[in-house]
Formats: structure tokens, sequence, C-alpha cells
């Protein structure tokens, strides 16, 4: 298995294949395209990890960061985009009854 | 009976307009003459709020935007001289557009909000009539052939005036505004003044265009009665406390208002939402760190405002974050909505981390918003009704913009 990730987050390393991107606009698509059960298991990973990895992450400055470790943030990242589906959604990759995320322009 | 929501009675820190008590009509949502009416006689006599100067930060810089309330499209452009001008994007020689911009716009960017360029000057594509960057025209070739009554100075390009608060550029259809930008935002922008805008960064737009009246679509954001219900799932919280449905205080400035949204003390929140508070600032109800520009009438629990500036711009602020909201009326039934979400400057990874929080949550939250527009509208356009029942101090925020265009409207034709 290639090492994308710090030392100490091998157990992440699955989740890089799919998810080390770099825009909102392709982590919403992503997260869109998945399935409920996959979302599930990316935030279950990363729950438990995320004070951790932010705690790690801040031995850096923001604008120069070594390059496994803006991939560990870019999994914070998406943390943050498949927590809604998990915590408030019910598991469901879109907001339900929302409008439709095809003609929602996400401009980055 | 049924019992009140909240013995807590929503505090009115300005004088309250004489507003009608009864129900609204529908007509001014769907009526095509009265969209007629409205862009001549609002959208042609206010001041429109169309970008920030970030946008355009060097001389040269300029973006070139669609304005379907005036039948028209704008250029806004720095100048040599560092200042933003404003003109129609229209050569006085033939009409042509003086610049088809073919920039997406960068990152930000979409034809549907703008489009930005670069330049020395603007070049007609037609015949190569040449404008300076402050709109006079320059030598033309073949000016020889052009009758003695043509005068090069008086036709530059047709100007619109801009003026800037705080970073936010506003446009105005006439050479010479009835009042000044200050003198037409006030005192709201009193109220905000001290809000930090220039230490945020650009971090999201969002847009969409629907099939949706620019004031149905204004109204789904200045009440916080829907979130009971709409929110219910995004804010578990929320429907599960009515009291999310009474803001703690409204103001009223001329056309414009300001309502502030009540947080609750008991919130739960996720453990995503509980990290985004440990490293920094999110979106749900947390901390007010007391940042100035915040809570004008100084209440208890209080969440953020919503500052509404007449006709069609939102400037919501919180503990951390602002976000602007412009409705763009492209007919009676149809709207281009574009959100941009700003935030503080993180100074750590983990404080971008949370961050993002604010800013996923938040859209996920109006993913909601925008659900009801063109169902609403599909019915209103129906008949069958013809008004519609808002409540008084839950939906003050609906009745008062009701009431601001009926008067410019009737101000306008009775003119």
């Amino acid at each position: 298995m290639s090492n994308h990730l710090p030392a100490g987050f091998e157990s992440l390393e699955f989740l890089t294949d799919k998810w080390l991107l770099e825009t909102e606009n392709q982590r919403h698509r992503t997260r869109l395209a998945s399935t409920p059960l996959e979302l599930q298991k990316v935030y279950d990973t990363l729950l438990p990890r995320m004070e951790e990895i932010c705690d790690f992450l801040d031995q850096y400055p923001l604008s120069d960061m070594p390059w496994a470790a803006h991939n560990l943030m870019t999994l914070a990242l998406v943390f943050m985009e498949v927590s809604p589906c998990i915590e408030v959604f019910g598991g469901s990759p879109s907001v339900p009854f929302g409008f439709e995320p095809e003609r929602w322009i996400i401009h980055r | 009976m049924t019992a009140p929501i909240t013995d807590r009675n929503v505090k009115w820190a300005t004088p309250l307009p004489d507003l009608d008590p009864g129900p609204l009509s529908i007509e001014p949502y769907v009526s095509p003459e009265f969209y007629q009416k409205e862009k001549e006689h609002i959208f042609k006599k206010a001041w429109l709020e169309v970008a920030r100067v970030e946008e355009i930060p060097e001389k040269g810089d300029f973006l070139v935007s669609k304005m379907e309330c005036w039948d028209s499209e704008i250029i806004l452009v720095r100048g040599k001289d560092d200042k933003i001008r404003g003109f129609h994007n229209i050569c006085p020689h033939r009409g042509m557009k003086v610049t088809r911009c073919q920039d997406s716009g960068g990152p930000f960017g979409d034809k549907d909000v703008y489009q930005k360029g670069h330049g020395h000057v603007f070049v007609c594509p037609f015949h190569g009539w040449t404008y300076n960057l402050d709109g006079s025209l320059r030598p033309i070739v073949g000016e020889e052939y052009l009758p003695e009554s043509f005068n090069r100075s008086e036709n530059g390009l047709p100007e619109i005036s801009v003026d800037v608060w705080n970073g936010f550029v506003f446009v105005h259809y006439q050479q010479n505004p009835p009042q000044t930008l200050r003198e037409f935002i006030d005192p709201l922008a009193q109220d905000m003044d001290d809000f930090p805008f220039a230490d945020f960064n650009h971090i999201a737009r969002y847009s969409a265009r629907c099939k949706s009246n620019w004031k149905a679509f204004i109204d789904a954001f200045h009440e916080a009665y829907h979130a009971v219900f709409l929110h219910g799932r995004s804010i578990p919280d929320c429907g599960a406390t009515p009291e999310y449905g009474v803001p703690n205080s409204a103001r009223v400035y001329g056309p414009h208002h300001s309502v502030s949204m009540w947080a609750n003390p008991n919130h739960q929140p996720t453990p995503a939402e509980t990290i985004a508070w440990k490293y920094g600032v999110s979106f749900t109800p947390g901390e007010n760190n007391k940042m100035g520009g915040l809570n004008p009438s100084n209440d208890d629990n209080w969440w953020f405002d919503i500052n509404v500036f007449f006709p069609n711009f939102f400037c919501d602020v919180g503990p951390g974050w602002y976000f602007t909201y412009n409705f763009r009326p492209v007919s009676e039934n149809e709207t281009v909505w574009i959100m941009n979400i700003y935030q503080a400057d993180a100074k750590t990874p983990s404080e971008k981390i949370a961050q993002e929080h604010t800013k996923v949550i938040l859209r996920d939250i109006v993913y909601e918003d925008l659900s009801t527009l063109e169902d609403t509208q599909e019915m209103l356009a129906s008949g069958v009704l013809t008004h519609l029942n808002a409540t008084f101090d839950p939906e003050v925020a609906v009745r008062h913009q009701h009431a601001t265009v009926m008067e410019w409207v009737s101000a306008g034709e009775g003119s």
C-alpha cells in the first residue's frame, strides 16, 4: 500500500483511493455519488481520529504543510462534508427533500 | 385556544412602521405587468449591491454582469486612478457590447454571476471604437465621416453610479441618484460598521437559477418561522423547539430591516459540531465572541443577524463568519440567486477544518430553503388564491418587504 498519509495514520490509508479531493465541489459531488453505507464507513473511520488529526496538523503552518499532512487535512475536510449525512440526514447522501443538487452550482 | 409559541416577545428596537395586518396580495408575486413596474420604480431607483472590491483588485481589472432588472449588462472596472466605475456594456456607435469577456471569472466564476477580465482599454469588437477605463472615447478611425454635430466627449460609455460601503460595491441606474449610498443604507449600515469585513476571506460561492419570483425567494430567508418545520432535519433541535420561530429582536430602517435570531441555550451539538467548536467557529448556535457590529439590540441567547438591504441584498453576520445573498430578478417568475460565504482568516489547520463545518452545514440548510420555491411559485400562479396569510411578529420581515414594494411602486405610478 502506498503511503499518502503521515506515519501513525496508516489505518486511514484506504480512504485515499477515493477521497483525496481538493475542492468542495469535488467532495460534494463524490458524497452525492456514494452509498449511505460508504458514507457511514468514512464517518465511522474518521470521527474517533478527528481530534488527533487536528492536534497533529497544528504543528504545521496552514500555508506550508508537507504533502502527507495536506492529504490528512483533506480527509478531515471530507469528514465535515459527509457529517450531515450521518448526523442529521439519516444516511442520505443528498439533503432529503432539498433543492436538486444538479442545479446547485458550487463555484469551487 | 392554543398556547403561544413562547412567552418571549420580539424586541422592537426601532418604531414599528404602520403595517397592514391583513392578508397579502398575491398579484406582486405573479404578475408580469407588476414586475415591469418594479423594474421601473424599484430597481432603477435603489442602490443595488453587485460585488465586493476584492473581485477586481488591480487597476484594469473588470467584471461584466447581467442586470436583467435593467434589461442591460454592466461593466465594473477599476480605473488607473484606482476608482471603481460602472458602465452599461454598450458601444454608443452602433450598440454592440464593448466587451465580450471570454474568461470564466476565475475560481468563483460563472456566467450567471459575472465574468472577469483585465485590460487597459475597451475595444468594441464591431468597428474598433476604443474607450479608456474611465469610459471616455478615444480618437476614432474614420471620425471625419461623422457629422459635425458629433462630439466625442459626449459619446463615452453610458455611465452608472457606483459607490462602496465596507468593500461592498453598489450601483445605481441614475447618474445623479437622489440619495448617496450612505444616505440610502443608513442607519442599518451604521449598526454593522464595526464588523471587521476587511479581515474576512471569501471561502464559498453557490448559485442557482430558480423559477421563483424574487420576493417569494427573499421571503424564504428573512423569517425564522419556517425553521421550526423546514429545518427540523438539518438542525434537529429546531423541530423540537418552536421558540426558534420567533426572533429575539427586529429593527426597521426605512425600506431596510434587520432581524436577530434566537439561539437555543440547550442546543445539543452533534459530534462534528463539537469538534468545530473546539477548534474554531461553526454556524450552529454556540459562543458569541463579541465581535463588533453584531447583536445590535444586545439580545440574550443571540445567534446571528439577518440584515436585509432593500430591495435584494442580504448580509447576515455571525461570530467569525458572514454570508451574503443576492436575488437577481430575471422575470416575474425567475430569479438568479447567489450566496457568498466569508470567514475570518484561519490561523491554523484545525481552524480551517472547523470552518469547513460552518460552510457545509450552512450549505445543506440552504438546500432545504430552496426546496419550496418552485412549487410555491407554480401554485401562486394558478390563480386559486388571491391573498396570503402571513403571521405578524414571526414574519414581520415578509410584511415589511411587501409593504415597501407596494409603496415604491404606487409612489412611482403616482408621480
